[in-house]
């Protein structure tokens, strides 16, 4: 019982030093003072002012300042794959191969046209849960109203 | 000669008792598999997990249906030796459940390395908090230990009185789950430290004990269904009642050939080579083990030699 009891509270202290990020890029934001963003422009103004509204408040939460990178979405998150970028901003269609090779915040805006749905997303390199977690968090408080639904 | 319809009151009573014990075993994996199921997210680990508690409920469910029939039905003339086998097919069931458990997390673990993939676990907003799906995680990999461990050391005992091999796959099965479970914790407390090799390296040593523990499942099993010797409980080793029963058959009709089989609880013996003896046959006169155990020796048969 004791030993449980020690577990349970080793478990509270813990929970805000978890999760972390296996390449330590919430580390190498906050001590560069860098974010270095990958941004796909959506078709007009799609995506803009919710894009620049998480930035800043990302901005914000790290003291870090973006370096953004503009370009198409297939080398920016190849750039991400290889550690080259912390975040890309995009538009991005659900049956997209990547889907599963990187991960998405919640939809920060959204387009819909006829029957079909496109969603503008923050998207992370997988496993950087620290990250992932702190960009998901601000995505949710910056996205246009009513995004994803 | 004994059969299944006429099981001692002691040992139909376990039985059932075991029965009442495969519902609760029923409900709460189905419980297990809920909150599993409304926490895994993307994590592949959580899925597999999922699946596999989603596997356990194979043994319960082949163990009622064979209890069920073994109590329930009767001989007719479609079966006339009754369905006291059916528990042997079901074992067959389990263990080709409880080897598919230990393969499906073998491959997943290894996959997981070799692609060296980061899992995401990402979070959910609960209560106004934004909250690492991780501990929700935690929380469900610990419900999850709860009932197989606690089913499982229940299930032990009721298998060896009943020497059912199936109930004894079923408390195996419950003890891959909980390693399983631990592993999962020590998983995803591994991604939360962002050592994410450390919960597919976890999982691939317990799902090495799980295989073997299948496999010496399966081999008992198949050796059953092709009416091989009577095999022990927890191996595919010759069972020590049945090789007593071998030995005391062999001393006591010498020249004969002695050929014994199991049909789910039951020994089977046949005596080759040997005229049926003049006076009444006393089974508990045969039957080297304990007497509690007597009613596994359900037929002793003589098979002259031909002239």
């Amino acid at each position: 019982m004791k030993i449980l009891a020690l577990c349970c509270l080793s478990l509270l202290v813990a929970c805000d030093a978890l999760p972390r990020d296996p390449a330590g890029s919430s580390d190498a934001i906050g001590h560069n003072g860098v974010m270095r963003v990958g941004l796909v422009r959506g078709d007009g103004d799609f995506g803009r002012a919710a894009a620049a509204r998480l930035l800043d408040r990302l901005s914000r939460q790290t003291g870090a300042h973006p370096a953004i990178r503009p370009g198409a979405t297939e080398p920016l998150f190849q750039a991400l794959e290889r550690g080259d970028l912390d975040l890309v901003l995009t538009p991005l269609d659900r049956k997209s191969p990547w889907m599963t090779r990187v991960s998405l915040s919640p939809p920060i805006a959204t387009q819909s046209y006829k029957d079909n749905r496109l969603d503008y997303y923050a998207v992370m390199r997988n496993g950087e849960n620290r990250w992932i977690m702190t960009v998901e968090s601000a995505a949710r408080a910056a996205a246009d109203p009513g995004a994803g639904r | 000669m004994t059969s299944a319809d006429d099981l001692p009151d002691d040992i139909v009573k376990t039985l059932r008792q075991a029965e009442r014990l495969e519902y609760r075993n029923i409900f709460w994996t189905i419980s297990v598999v809920a909150v599993m199921g409304l926490t895994m997210g993307q994590s592949q680990t959580m899925k597999t997990a999922w699946i596999e508690d989603t596997l356990g409920l194979v043994p319960p469910i082949a163990f009622l249906v064979a209890a069920r029939m073994e109590r329930r039905g009767h001989r007719s003339a479609r079966f006339p030796f009754g369905f006291e086998r059916v528990n042997g097919l079901g074992f067959f069931l389990a263990a080709v459940a409880l080897a598919a458990t230990g393969a499906l997390l073998l491959w997943d673990s290894v996959m997981t390395l070799a692609r060296a993939e980061h899992a995401t676990v990402a979070s959910v907003r609960l209560f106004g908090r934004d909250i690492w799906l991780g501990w929700l995680m935690l929380g469900a990999q610990l419900y999850s230990l709860i009932p197989p461990l606690i089913i499982g050391r229940k299930e032990l005992p009721l298998a060896e009185k009943l020497s059912d091999k199936l109930l004894h796959t079923d408390a195996l099965m419950n003890k891959a789950n909980w390693l399983t479970g631990a592993a999962g914790i020590a998983g995803v407390i591994g991604l939360g430290l962002g050592w994410w090799w450390a919960d597919s390296l976890a999982a691939a040593i317990i799902s090495l004990d799980i295989i073997s523990d299948g496999v010496k499942a399966l081999r008992s099993s198949t050796a059953e269904l092709i009416d091989g010797a009577p095999r022990a409980l927890s191996s595919p080793a010759l069972s020590p009642d049945a090789q007593a029963l071998g030995q005391r058959l062999e001393a006591r009709y010498p020249g004969a050939t002695v050929r014994l089989r199991e049909t789910g609880r039951l020994i089977r013996a046949e005596v080759h080579g040997h005229a049926v003896p003049q006076e009444p046959l006393d089974h508990a006169d045969h039957w080297p083990a304990e007497e509690e155990r007597l009613w596994r020796l359900a037929q002793l048969s003589f098979v002259p030699p031909r002239r």
